[in-house]
């Protein structure tokens, strides 16, 4: 009730003056009007029922409507008016924790969230000059990425793969990592099986994950409309953060089939098409996205918006055509192989065909120092990888590049539930390149690394608390974390090699 | 171009005058107008030309009064 007596004491009537049309069609989620003159475009027009539209097709003789709920109630020859307003998502600091649809209307069965705030769907990206180069790491709590493949706050890095090679984990691994870090998360589920989202909205949960998660779904249920919007309100909630000066990740999964959506609304448009029958923006619907993440410089308040967009390619071929118009538009890709997930290598990373074209940037000091030779090492090692059987008809720099190589890749090998603290990061993968595995039997490296951790836990000499002091390995560092490996490689001689 | 004009009573030919001088300026001089009484519109006026639309009647301003109340 003072609900309802507020919302009338704040009512300011619209404008008077607005266009009229009149449904012509109706079909198919799309709807076309005559008259409606001077509608502007992407601007909400709305039914006789109340139901709103999105004007998005304008022509001489008709305007083409998309619907933004479902169609009962509406019938040809009915009244259509514009608004004067753009399509908005209310937001608010409440809507963290909660799972919204495009239209920010929370679908989690709890009852709505305050709406502060409007935050427009459709945005031109910040400027050149609002812009602040990347130099703060995002720890995905991944090893392979941290290590060799790193983001910074503020980047685009697309997740690339196969269906079932672990894409969604590793985005979801890094939402799992940004707990306490000050990063509010957005996961804007695209076109997902509504059990598949419920499973993950449940597991954001279960870890904590949703204290700072907002969950934005358009699952395949949903209209095309709703799933062509998605990603956009997806952006609109992360950059009424950014606007806060916070650090914002948003994660878009997956936006293949978010070109299929709007593949779909355009063809229902009539509007001409091109390869593989997709509209000829379809490069432009993805760019004007993730031009939207961006890190603010600090006069514009220091914020950033971190985008993790995700594609599904057919038969690994990243040569098709959204995987090369996003490839080309974000700052580097993480590329996951079906081979080396079947063949156990889990995150299936390729080290080899992955990139972060921010790299060392984004990374602190220390874990620029241990990881540097790691990318190297890993390379050389698949050179030789198909000598590998041969083990012992090697030359000894030869077994020992092949050695090195299998023992970073089993270092590398992480649950996706287990995301690692960058300073636990830094040591392990020390202890790998400086070469203190080569003694531990292959198969243990996991156990190595699972058992040192837990040493390190009891009693760490105070290295963590220097690392993060410092973040860069010192001198003094080193020869204690040397030390340290030394003492717990002396102890745990089931681990090592000829025992 | 037809300006039509939707009343809830009649008008008086002053007020007539008034609407027209106002279309008049906002419009053309060579608008055609036609005066019609709707009581669906509950009072004011409604004014549609082409597929433009000032809507200064009462039922104009409920709706908005019950779709602030909706949400």
């Amino acid at each position: 009730m003072a609900n309802a007596l507020s919302a009338l004491k704040s009512l300011e009537f619209s404008p008077l003056v607005y266009s009229t049309g009149v449904i012509t069609v109706l079909a198919d989620g799309i709807v076309k009007v005559s008259g409606l003159d001077g509608v502007m475009m992407g601007e909400v027009v709305t039914f006789e029922n109340g139901k709103e539209g999105l004007a998005l097709n304008l022509s001489k003789t008709e305007v083409g409507v998309i619907m933004l709920e479902d169609s009962t109630g509406l019938a040809v020859g009915q009244e259509v008016k514009t608004t004067g307003r753009i399509l908005s998502v209310g937001v608010g600091p409440a809507i963290i924790g909660r799972v919204v649809n495009s239209l920010g209307t929370v679908i989690d069965g709890k009852e709505q969230f305050p709406v502060t705030d409007y935050a427009p769907i459709e945005k031109i990206a910040p400027g050149v000059i609002q812009r602040k180069s990347v130099s703060v790491p995002l720890q995905t709590g991944i090893k392979a990425i941290d290590a060799m493949i790193p983001v910074g706050r503020g980047q685009r890095e697309l997740i690339i793969g196969d269906r079932g090679t672990g894409k969604s984990a590793v985005a979801l691994t890094t939402i799992m990592n940004q707990k306490g870090k000050d990063v509010i998360c957005v996961y804007v589920a695209i076109g997902q099986k509504n059990a598949y989202l419920a499973q993950t909205t449940a597991l954001l949960e279960r870890f904590g994950a949703l204290d700072y998660t907002v969950v934005v779904a358009a699952s395949a249920a949903d209209t095309a409309a709703s799933q062509f919007l998605a990603p956009y309100a997806g952006t609109a909630i992360a950059e009424y953060f950014l606007a806060q000066g916070k650090d914002v990740l948003v994660v878009y999964d997956d936006l293949s089939k978010h070109a299929v959506a709007y593949r779909e609304v355009s063809l229902l448009l009539r509007r001409p098409s091109g390869r593989e029958a997709y509209p000829g923006d379809v490069f432009y619907l993805h760019s004007r996205l993730l031009e939207r993440a961006c890190r603010l410089s600090d006069e514009y308040g220091g914020g950033s918006i971190t985008a993790l967009p995700i594609i599904e390619t057919q038969a690994n071929d990243v040569s098709a055509y959204i995987p090369t118009n996003v490839i080309s538009i974000t700052d580097g890709q993480i590329y996951l192989e079906s081979g080396l997930f079947n063949a156990g290598v889990k995150p299936a990373i390729n080290v080899g065909l992955s990139v972060s074209r921010v790299g060392g940037s984004a990374q602190i000091k220390a874990m620029k120092q241990v990881a540097g030779s790691m990318k190297l090492d890993l390379a050389q090692f698949r050179e030789l990888e198909a000598f590998a059987q041969f083990s012992s008809d090697l030359d000894p720099k030869t077994k020992a590049r092949i050695d090195r190589g299998q023992r970073l890749t089993e270092l590398l090998k992480q649950g996706w539930d287990n995301p690692m603290d960058v300073t636990e990061q830094i040591v392990v993968i020390f202890a790998g390149t400086r070469g203190y595995l080569d003694t531990v039997q292959k198969e243990q490296v996991s156990t190595w690394e699972r058992e040192f951790l837990e040493y390190m836990q009891s009693d760490d000499d105070g290295i963590y608390t220097a690392l993060k002091k410092e973040q860069k390995l010192t001198e003094d560092i080193e020869k204690l974390l040397k030390a340290k490996i030394e003492k717990f490689n002396s102890i745990h001689s089931e681990l090592m090699i000829g025992e | 171009m037809t300006a039509l004009i939707e009343s809830a009573i009649p008008l008086q030919d002053k007020e007539v005058s008034a609407v027209k001088t106002a279309l008049a300026k906002r419009y053309s001089d060579s608008l055609e107008y036609s005066f019609v009484v709707n009581p669906e519109i509950l009072g004011g006026l409604r004014i549609t030309v082409d597929s433009s639309r000032i809507d200064l009647s009462l039922s104009g301003r409920l709706s908005q009064v019950s779709s602030a109340l909706q949400q």
